[in-house]
């Protein structure tokens, strides 16, 4: 191993990727070589500087708090989230009447399937819905 | 804890607020640290953080799985934050009245003057030894967070050792600083 070779593993060695053949040859080098011991000595020691110098930050405590602050998890609808059953129901009632109104069959079986199928038709898209956000 | 492809299923069932809450819980710090070794202040890494995830909360929806969820979140944090250091060096640009320095940080002499020689290596070098000392020395870490080859990483760290080496010696031998280094232009 000449010093070039021996300075380059010095480095790796501080990157912890040499391995154990390499670390025994770089040893022998520097046993053998002041200047490289050296270098050696100098650039622990600066690794010790830097692993004290570089310490890692912390994020402060409220971080999240203020990143989901600014984070919408649903977009926000322009319209009140009761309007659409209001207008299903409004909906509804209006087709029954009209229905009571126009076909031959008597006023309190009209209304009673007429609510039925509101009812019936409330349920099963509540249902949908709820469904659809779980997923 | 939940991994990366755990994340991606997530995805692509349109779950974005639990794969969100994933990708915050495990890379939160790492992306900090990442744009700390960038930026070089605390609070402004903080700031520049909170974006990144906000841009990610936005991308979600648009992720194509093509690239694992944590390399498409270090190369948003990376593009943020040299967008975010390009306008620092644009707003240090303007007059005094309209820039307030980031106060000091209480530090050790010794550690404030290994901070002073880091801050005269080349960008690459810099952010690469920064981010390796950070990630508790990780070759394999700064790679992914930098996107370059773990030979590169190497690289840049052997040629700052070597800088960082020979700023040392020159300190020692009272030679530490080029005549008008530090100079400001009038």
């Amino acid at each position: 191993m000449d010093c070039q070779d021996a300075q380059d593993k010095i480095s790796e060695c501080l990157d912890r990727t040499l391995s154990p053949d390499e670390r025994r040859e770089l040893d022998i080098h520097l046993a053998s070589c002041a200047q490289c011991t050296e270098l050696s000595q100098l650039q622990t020691t600066l690794d010790l500087q830097l692993r004290q110098a570089v310490t890692a930050p912390r994020l402060g405590a409220d971080f999240r708090a203020r990143l989901y602050a600014r984070i919408d998890p649903k977009p926000q609808s322009l319209w009140p989230h009761w309007l659409p059953d209001v207008v299903y129901l409004v909906g509804c009632g209006v087709a029954v009447l009209w229905c009571v109104h126009l076909l031959p069959f008597p006023v309190s079986r009209m209304l009673w399937i007429g609510s039925l199928a509101t009812a019936i038709g409330y349920s099963l898209q509540a249902l949908i819905f709820t469904s659809l956000e779980e997923l | 804890m939940m991994s990366d492809e755990d994340v991606q299923t997530l995805l692509r069932s349109s779950r974005y607020l639990k794969a969100f809450e994933v990708l915050l819980d495990r890379y939160q710090e790492k992306v900090f640290r990442l744009a700390f070794s960038i930026l070089r202040d605390e609070a402004t890494a903080e700031e520049v953080t909170q974006d990144i995830f906000l841009k990610l909360w936005k991308a979600l929806p648009v992720y194509d799985g093509r690239a694992s969820p944590a390399t498409w979140l270090y190369a948003i944090a990376r593009n943020t934050c040299y967008s975010a250091s390009r306008w620092e060096s644009f707003r240090k640009t303007l007059p005094i009245g309209d820039y307030e320095p980031p106060s000091p940080q209480e530090t050790t002499s010794e550690h404030a003057e290994i901070g002073q020689l880091l801050e005269r290596l080349p960008e690459a070098q810099r952010e690469a030894i920064t981010l390796f000392y950070l990630e508790d020395r990780s070759v394999h870490d700064v790679g992914q967070m930098l996107d370059l080859p773990e030979g590169t990483v190497k690289s840049h760290l052997h040629r700052a050792r070597q800088a960082l080496a020979e700023m040392m010696r020159s300190s020692a031998h009272g030679l530490s600083r080029c005549p008008g280094q530090n100079k400001r232009m009038p």
